[in-house]
């Protein structure tokens, strides 16, 4: 047990949260190791499982890992929002748009 | 060397769809894994803004379908499964029944009431706390008494059966709160303000933080009062009566999400799929027998089918022709086709069907409670507020 290798009970979560969080420590080259399991079907907690190389903690890894899932939230949520005006300013406008 | 580069390179981005089996199918997602190869497999926030696109196909009232290229399935199924069981809305959660005199039954009918989408903007509403009273701003009341009685005419015969079809619009929002007598004060509602106020009080708060922001803000309920609130759908059929039945009843929405229970599922589905690709291995293109066979099997069941089309050989004899993939996509008629054949001897070193892992057409059907596109934005947020709280613990 060191600080470079930890579990991490996500209480009230589920393979959503487990999932996308072990796919970012992974992509993270100062994990040697990652991964998660669901104790239970009916209960919700996942177990999420974060070894480093040395270079950072465990704890440092996993934040990492959320703050750029954060970062990639943010960027799909611009990207959507640019991608809805760009589909609305190519669609023909409504005949009575400027009626009301 | 070369050509096990570009097969693991294919492998890395494709799953190859056999005529038997899905190859390929795992995406490698340790940093480490193409080493070898000199491939950087790690995340970086700045590759990532670099090939993340995303572009709009369709989008109506009820359904947004759009491609997101260059994201993780991983991420791109939180999303989905967000969509389904973490977006919240309002739902019908207790019904007080007054009087119910039709056929069915109390408890299937108030189930029947829980699962009727409710227009409410559920971003404006707090979740009820346990023990908390309700109010304004965590219940939304509606009301229904309708009795079925058959019209009276001057002559006695018989005149036309009436309300012997309950629809929705027989839900009655009531604005002010419960009309129960409070007999059982823990009960019912106790609203101190009417919440057509408090509904417009929260949209003038938002309009004005839109505006102070510059965004352009589009009604969310189209032409609907978004301070009204009503079922999305009038005409749902809840039950059928008869002469001299009635239903009394009240029925009380709570906020909730759809892990819960499916009613306060915002979405109808949402699903994504990964793009396919077919191509001829090797060159791009097929010619003298294979071509043949390769459009009596997968292009020539339908005259207007062209995924597939006849061209002029490069560097051929004069005349000869070869066979090129006009649709890199197919469709839903040649894929499967496609497939078969390559499990045909031969075929499989000849043409291939690859599906992206990185590359999806993603698409949500909402229920109704809100917009699609608004739809997908929540899921979006709920997942960075989720990673956040988990910070907020560490």
């Amino acid at each position: 047990m060191s600080v470079y290798e930890k579990t991490f009970t996500l209480k009230d979560e589920d393979h959503t949260m487990g999932n996308a969080v072990r796919y970012m420590l992974n992509k993270n080259p100062q994990v040697s190791l990652a991964g998660y399991s669901v104790p239970h079907p009916m209960e919700k907690s996942v177990n999420v499982r974060v070894q480093t190389t040395g270079e950072v903690t465990a704890t440092a890894a996993m934040r990492d890992a959320l703050l750029d899932i954060i970062s990639v939230c943010d960027h799909v949520h611009d990207t959507f929002d640019t991608a809805v005006a760009d589909f609305k300013a190519k669609q023909p406008a409504p005949m009575d748009a400027d009626s009301k | 060397m070369e050509e096990i580069a570009a097969n693991i390179q294919t492998q890395r981005e494709f799953v190859t769809c056999g005529a038997d089996e899905n190859r390929h199918t795992a995406e490698h997602q340790y940093s480490g894994a193409y080493a070898s190869m000199g491939i950087d497999n790690s995340f970086s926030m700045q590759s990532f803004r670099e090939n993340f696109k995303m572009e709009i196909t369709h989008m109506d009232a009820e359904r947004v379908v759009f491609e997101m290229q260059g994201i993780s399935p991983a991420i791109a199924n939180a999303f989905r499964r967000i969509l389904i069981a973490e977006v919240p809305t309002m739902a019908i959660e207790k019904v007080y029944m007054v009087n119910n005199t039709s056929v069915i039954q109390d408890e299937v009918f108030a189930h029947r009431l829980g699962l009727i989408p409710i227009r409410a903007d559920p971003r404006l509403f707090e979740y009820k706390a346990e023990g908390e009273t309700y109010n304004e701003r965590n219940t939304i009341v509606f009301k229904m008494n309708v009795r079925c009685y058959r019209e009276k005419t001057d002559d006695g015969s018989k005149g036309p059966l009436m309300n012997s079809f309950v629809y929705t619009n027989e839900l009655v929002w009531l604005p002010k709160g419960s009309e129960l007598p409070p007999d059982e004060e823990s009960k019912f509602t106790a609203f101190t303000q009417s919440q057509a106020e408090y509904l417009k009080e929260r949209n003038d708060e938002a309009a004005a933080a839109a505006a102070a922001a510059g965004e352009e803000v589009t009604p969310l309920y189209g032409d609907n009062d978004p301070n009204e609130i009503a079922t999305v759908h009038d005409d749902i059929l809840l039950c059928k009566m008869v002469a001299g039945q009635e239903i009394e009843l009240e029925a009380h929405c709570v906020k909730g999400q759809g892990k819960e229970h499916a009613k306060w599922s915002p979405v109808g589905t949402t699903w994504y799929r990964m793009v396919p690709k077919v191509e001829f291995i090797d060159k791009d293109y097929l010619d003298g027998e294979d071509a043949d066979v390769f459009m009596k099997e997968c292009n020539d069941f339908d005259p207007s089918h062209n995924c597939y089309g006849w061209f002029e050989k490069d560097g051929g004899k004069k005349g000869e022709k070869c066979v090129k993939v006009v649709n890199e996509r197919g469709c839903d008629y040649c894929l499967e086709r496609v497939r078969t054949l390559c499990g045909e001897p031969g075929w499989d070193e000849k043409v291939r069907v690859l599906k992206s892992k990185s590359h999806f057409i993603f698409t949500v059907e909402t229920a109704g409670q809100l917009p699609p596109d608004v739809l997908f934005k929540e899921a979006v947020k709920v997942l960075a507020s989720k990673c956040q709280s988990v910070l907020s613990t560490l």
